[in-house]
C-alpha cells in the first residue's frame, strides 16, 4: 500500500516536472531532429537577445510591478477580512462571496467590457486602470487565503491587548502579524503570482509604459521559435522564484528566535 | 464606550470600501455593459437598436452548442480529476520533508496558460519530449496522438498541468497545521489511518478544495488559450468561439462576442452562487 | 530584531516606490508604434535601426509596442468616443483591418501626400499606395513594405514539389498525411485558400462579385469541392488544422508535414541559417500566382502626436531604411520604393541587400523569380466572406 502511494506521488511529480524538463533542454539548443536522440546546436542565441534587446529592464520592471499590486491586494484583504470578522450583520455571507466573483470571471471579457467605463473616468491615466484591473483580479486570492486563517485564529487576542490599554497599531503589530505571518506571505505571494502572469490585461488597456513581461512573451510563444520561447519561458519563471525565495527568507528572518 | 462604537462604524467602513468599490463597480458595469452590446446596442459600430437575435442565433447554431457540450465535457473531467489528484499531492507534500517537491510543485503555477499550453505543446506533441524519452528507451512509437486529439486529451493534460499545484497549493497550508497530536487523538480513538484521511482530514479542507474546484471548473470552461494551441479545429470550444468572434475584424460579429460573453458571465455568477450556498451551509452549523 | 525587519521593508519600499514611478518621462518627443510583435526579426529592426535612425534625424523617439493587430483594432473602437487622448500613435497594418478601421473611422488621415519621402520614392499613383485588398486608400495609409505568400519544402524528403492544385492533389493522394494548411482564420491559412481559388477558378472571375455570401460561396464552391477532397489525405486526416502559420512551422521543423507557407520569404532562410530548418530547405510558388501584397504603416485617429507619426512615417520610408529593412540578414522585406527614383549608389546597396549569400544561393527565389508568379489579393470584405465560406464547408461540414 505504501509503495502504491510512493509510486502515484511519483508519477504525478514526474507529469509537472516533465514540461519543465524541455523548457530547460530547447533553451539551450536549437534544433532537435526526429533521428537524433539528443538535442544538438548548443545556443545561447535566445539569452543574447533577451539581454541585448533590453527586455530585461521591463523584466524586472514587471517584477517590481507586480510586487506592488500584491502588496496593496495584501492590504486590502487584511482590511477586509478583519471587517467581516469583526461584525456579524445580515448580509455578511453575500459579501463573502461577492469578493469571490472576480476569481470566476473571464479575464477577457473583464477587460474589454470594462474599457469604456474606465475610459470615461480616467481618460489620461492608463497606469491607474491598469493597476485598478490587477488588483481586481489579485484581490480574491489573498482574501481567500487570508480570511481563512482569520476565520481559524480570530482576533480575539488583540481585542484583549486593546481591553489592557494597548495602541491599535501596536496590538496589531506585536499580536496580530506574528501570528498570521505565515499566511500574509502566502497570500502575498499568490497575489503575485496572478499579478505576474496577468498578460491580457496589459496587453490590452496597457501602453508603451505599461508593458509587462508576460505580455512580451506571449507573441514568442505563440510563435515558431521554440529556443526563444523556451528561453523567455525559463527566465520568466527564475524571476519569479527569485521573489519566493526573498520571501522566505523574510519569513525565516521574522521566526528566529520565535517559537511559532 | 460609546467613542468606541462610534469609532467602529467609521473604521469598519473604512476598512472594507476601497475594496468593495473596486470590485463592485468594476463587476456592476461589465455585466451592464456586455449586456447592452449583447442586445445590440453599440454606438460605435452604428448599431442603434435592442433585438434578440443575436441570442436567437446562438441557440439555434449546431455549432454552439456541441462547443458549449465539449467544453464543458473537458473542464469537468479535467477539474475532477485535478481535485483528486491535487488534494492527494498536497496531503503527500504535507507529509514528505524533501524541500525540492515542496518547491518544484509549484512552478507550474507562476506560469500564464498560454506559456504552460506552449510547454505542454513541446513536451507531448508527436516529436516532442515524451517521444524522444520513448525512443531513448528504444520503444518506436509512430504517433502520439496526445496534442490535437479530438477527445481533448491535451487540453485535460494542460488544465492537470496548472490545477493540481493550484489545488496542492490551497490545501497544503490547512494539512500542514494538523499535526501528529491529532493522528495521535483520532488513534487513540479507533480511527484507521484510511478513516482518520477521510473523516476528518478531507472535511476539514472542504471549503478550500470547493472553491478552487469551482475556480478550476470556470476557469478551464472559459478560457481559449488552451483549446487554442491545443484543441482539435472541430468542434472548437467556446472560450476559442468567443475570442474568434469578438476579435474579428468584421465588427458586426462583436454583438455575438458580446452575447458569448454574456453566457459565459451568466455561467460564472450561477457557479458563485453555489459557492455562496456552499458557504451558508457550513456557516449554520458554525457558532 | 525588530528595527532590521523595519529597515528591511523600508528599503524595500522605496525600491519599490522608486522604480514604478522613475519612468522614461513622456516628453513630446515620443511616437509609439503598435503592431504584432512575434517575429523578434522584426522587432530586431525597429528597436535598432529604425529607432535610432529616427532619433538622429527626426528627433522622435521610437516606443515599440508588442500587440494583435485585433486587439488594436478593439482598442480603438471602444477609445473612439470617449478619448481624445489615446495611447496609440502608428500602427502597422493592411488587408481587411484597414478597410474595417477606416469603415468605422478610427484612422486619422488623409496624410500621405503630406510625407515628402512619399512623394520623392513611392509611386503615389500606383497600385500600391492607392490600393488595399482591393479598397482605395484615399491617403490613409502608407505603403511600407512588400510580401509575397510562398511555399517552403523539403528538398531531401520532397525532390519536386507541386506547382499547382492537380499536382498537389497527387502528391497528397500518394503520400497522405505529409501536407497540411492552418484554418482559414489564419493569415496564412487564408492566403493559401485564395491560391487555391487563383488555380482553379482564377482571379479574374472573382474579383469583381459582390460581397454577398451565398454569391460566393456558389463561386467558390468548386476550390470548396476540391479542398474536401484532399481532406482525408491530409495530416491527421484533415480532422483538425492548425490554428496558424507557427504551429505549422513547428510541424515542418520536426518533419511531420514536408511543405510550409508564408509572406515573407525570408523567413524560411533566417531558419536554415540558424540550423532550426533542414539544410535542404527551398522556397517555391505556384504557376498561376500566389497572392502579393502590401504592409502599411497608418496613424490612429485619435494619436496625441500626429506630427512625430508623420515624421516616424518619413524614417521609415526613407531610402536608407528600406535598404536596411530589405537586407536578407535581418528582416529582408521587400522596399516600396521605386527602384528608378533611387540614385546609382542606392540602387546598388539595394542589390546588395537583396542577394542571398553564395551558400543560401539555391534557398530562396529571386525576387525576380517571384514577381513573374505573382497575384494581387482579393477585396478585403471578399476575404471575410471566403473565411466563412471555408470554416461552413470544409471545416464544419454543412453544406
Amino acid at each position: 500500500m505504501k509503495l502504491l502511494n510512493k509510486l502515484i506521488f511519483f508519477i504525478i511529480m514526474i507529469f509537472l516536472i516533465l514540461p519543465l524538463v524541455s523548457m530547460i533542454l530547447w533553451s539551450f539548443f536549437s534544433s532537435w531532429g526526429t533521428e537524433n536522440l539528443l538535442p544538438h546546436n548548443f545556443t545561447l542565441k535566445g539569452f543574447a537577445y533577451f539581454f541585448n534587446s533590453q527586455d530585461y529592464i521591463i523584466a524586472s520592471k514587471s517584477v517590481v510591478y507586480s510586487l506592488l499590486v500584491a502588496f496593496i491586494s495584501l492590504v486590502l484583504s487584511i482590511m477586509l477580512s478583519r471587517f467581516l470578522i469583526k461584525t456579524n450583520f445580515k448580509y455578511k455571507i453575500q459579501l463573502e462571496s461577492l469578493f469571490y466573483l472576480p476569481m470566476l470571471l473571464p479575464v477577457v471579457s473583464i477587460c474589454i467590457g470594462s474599457h469604456k467605463m474606465f475610459l470615461q473616468l480616467f481618460s489620461g491615466c492608463s497606469g491607474l486602470i491598469v493597476i485598478l484591473l490587477h488588483i481586481y483580479f489579485s484581490l480574491p486570492y489573498s482574501f481567500k487565503l487570508v480570511y481563512s486563517c482569520y476565520e481559524i485564529w480570530g482576533i480575539e487576542q488583540e481585542q484583549v491587548a486593546r481591553g489592557l490599554g494597548a495602541s491599535k497599531w501596536k496590538s496589531f503589530y506585536l499580536i496580530n502579524v506574528p501570528v498570521y505571518f505565515k499566511g500574509y506571505v502566502t497570500g502575498f505571494i499568490m497575489a503575485f503570482i496572478i499579478s505576474y502572469s496577468q498578460y491580457f490585461i496589459n496587453f490590452f488597456i496597457g501602453d508603451s509604459e505599461f508593458v509587462n513581461f508576460s505580455m512580451i512573451m506571449t507573441p514568442y510563444i505563440t510563435g515558431s521559435d521554440r529556443n526563444i520561447s523556451s528561453v523567455y519561458t525559463l527566465l520568466y519563471i527564475l524571476y519569479g522564484i527569485v521573489i519566493m525565495v526573498l520571501c522566505s527568507l523574510i519569513e525565516k528572518l521574522f521566526n528566529k528566535g520565535r517559537n511559532v | 464606550m460609546w467613542f468606541f462604537l462610534e469609532n467602529n462604524k467609521i473604521n469598519n467602513a473604512i476598512l472594507v470600501m476601497p475594496s468593495f468599490l473596486i470590485v463592485f463597480s468594476i463587476t456592476a458595469y461589465v455585466v451592464v455593459n456586455t449586456l447592452k452590446e449583447s442586445l445590440g446596442l453599440i454606438p460605435e459600430l452604428f448599431l442603434y437598436e435592442i433585438t434578440y437575435k443575436y441570442y436567437a442565433n446562438l441557440f439555434t447554431d449546431k455549432i454552439f452548442v456541441s462547443s458549449f457540450l465539449y467544453s464543458i465535457f473537458v473542464a469537468s473531467m479535467s477539474s475532477s480529476l485535478s481535485v483528486v489528484l491535487g488534494t492527494y499531492l498536497g496531503y503527500a507534500i504535507s507529509k514528505s520533508k524533501s524541500s525540492f517537491t515542496n518547491i518544484s510543485y509549484r512552478f507550474p503555477i507562476f506560469l500564464s496558460y498560454v506559456a504552460a499550453a506552449a510547454l505542454i505543446y513541446n513536451t507531448y506533441s508527436d516529436k516532442g519530449l515524451l517521444y524522444h524519452m520513448f525512443q531513448f528507451i528504444g520503444i518506436e512509437i509512430d504517433s502520439l496522438n496526445i496534442i490535437y486529439n479530438s477527445n481533448g486529451l491535451a487540453v485535460i493534460l494542460l488544465n492537470m498541468f496548472k490545477g493540481i499545484p493550484f489545488i496542492a497549493f490551497s490545501v497544503y497550508p490547512i494539512l500542514l497545521k494538523t499535526d501528529a497530536a491529532y493522528k495521535e487523538t483520532a488513534r487513540n480513538l479507533g480511527c484507521t489511518n484510511n478513516t482518520y484521511v477521510m473523516k476528518i482530514l478531507l472535511p476539514l479542507c472542504k471549503k478550500a478544495i470547493l472553491s478552487s474546484a469551482l475556480v478550476i471548473f470556470n476557469y478551464n470552461l472559459f478560457v481559449y488559450e488552451g483549446f487554442y494551441f491545443l484543441g482539435p479545429s472541430n468542434p472548437p470550444s467556446i472560450g476559442v468561439l468567443a475570442y474568434n468572434t469578438y476579435l474579428n475584424p468584421d465588427m458586426t460579429y462583436r454583438a455575438y462576442g458580446m452575447a458569448i460573453n454574456m453566457i459565459m458571465i451568466a455561467i460564472s455568477f450561477i457557479l458563485c452562487f453555489v459557492y455562496y450556498r456552499i458557504l451558508k451551509s457550513e456557516n449554520e452549523g458554525a457558532i | 530584531m525588530k528595527n532590521k525587519i523595519k529597515i528591511i521593508i523600508g528599503l524595500l519600499a522605496v525600491i519599490i516606490i522608486g522604480a514604478i514611478f522613475i519612468n522614461r518621462p513622456k516628453t513630446d518627443n515620443t511616437v509609439t508604434i503598435y503592431g504584432w510583435g512575434g517575429d523578434q526579426r522584426v522587432n530586431e529592426w525597429i528597436d535598432n535601426e529604425l529607432a535610432p535612425y529616427a532619433s538622429e534625424n527626426y528627433g522622435i523617439e521610437v516606443v515599440r509596442v508588442p500587440m494583435n493587430i485585433d486587439e488594436i483594432l478593439m482598442k480603438l473602437t471602444n477609445e473612439k468616443n470617449y478619448n481624445n487622448n489615446g495611447s496609440i500613435d502608428v500602427i502597422w497594418i493592411n488587408g481587411e483591418n484597414f478597410y474595417y478601421a477606416k469603415q468605422y473611422d478610427l484612422l486619422y488621415g488623409p496624410f500621405l501626400n503630406k510625407t515628402e519621402n512619399a512623394q520623392k520614392y513611392v509611386d503615389l499613383e500606383g497600385p500600391e499606395a492607392t490600393v488595399d485588398f482591393g479598397y482605395s486608400t484615399e491617403g490613409y495609409e502608407a505603403p511600407w513594405g512588400k510580401a509575397q505568400f510562398v511555399f517552403v519544402h523539403d528538398k531531401e524528403l520532397l525532390p519536386e514539389p507541386p506547382k499547382n492544385s492537380e499536382e498537389l492533389k497527387e502528391l497528397v493522394k500518394n503520400n497522405p498525411g505529409i501536407f497540411t494548411y492552418p484554418e482559414a482564420t489564419d493569415f496564412v491559412g487564408s492566403a493559401f485558400i485564395r491560391t487555391v481559388i487563383y488555380d482553379i477558378i482564377g482571379y479574374e472571375n472573382i474579383k469583381d462579385l459582390p460581397a454577398d455570401y451565398e454569391i460566393i460561396k456558389e463561386a467558390v464552391m468548386p476550390a470548396m469541392n476540391y479542398l474536401n477532397e484532399i481532406k482525408p489525405y491530409l495530416w491527421k486526416e484533415g480532422k483538425t488544422y492548425p490554428k496558424d502559420s507557427a504551429q505549422l512551422d513547428g510541424l515542418y521543423q520536426d518533419k511531420d508535414v514536408y511543405i510550409a507557407m508564408d509572406y515573407n520569404a525570408n523567413k524560411a532562410l533566417s531558419k536554415v541559417k540558424d540550423k532550426s530548418w533542414s539544410e535542404s530547405t527551398k522556397t517555391f510558388v505556384w504557376e498561376k500566382g500566389t497572392p502579393f501584397n502590401t504592409h502599411y504603416l497608418a496613424i490612429a485617429a485619435n494619436s496625441p502626436h500626429v506630427e512625430n507619426s508623420i515624421k516616424l512615417i518619413e524614417a521609415a520610408l526613407s531610402p536608407e531604411m528600406q535598404i536596411s529593412k530589405a537586407n536578407l540578414s535581418g528582416w529582408g522585406d521587400l522596399p516600396v520604393l521605386e527602384y528608378d527614383s533611387l540614385s546609382v549608389n542606392e540602387q546598388k546597396s539595394l542589390d546588395e541587400a537583396l542577394t542571398p549569400q553564395d551558400q543560401y544561393k539555391n534557398s530562396i527565389l529571386s525576387y525576380d523569380e517571384l514577381s513573374k508568379h505573382k497575384q494581387p489579393e482579393l477585396r478585403a470584405d471578399l476575404v471575410t466572406i471566403i473565411e466563412k465560406v471555408w470554416e461552413d464547408v470544409v471545416l464544419f461540414g454543412k453544406q
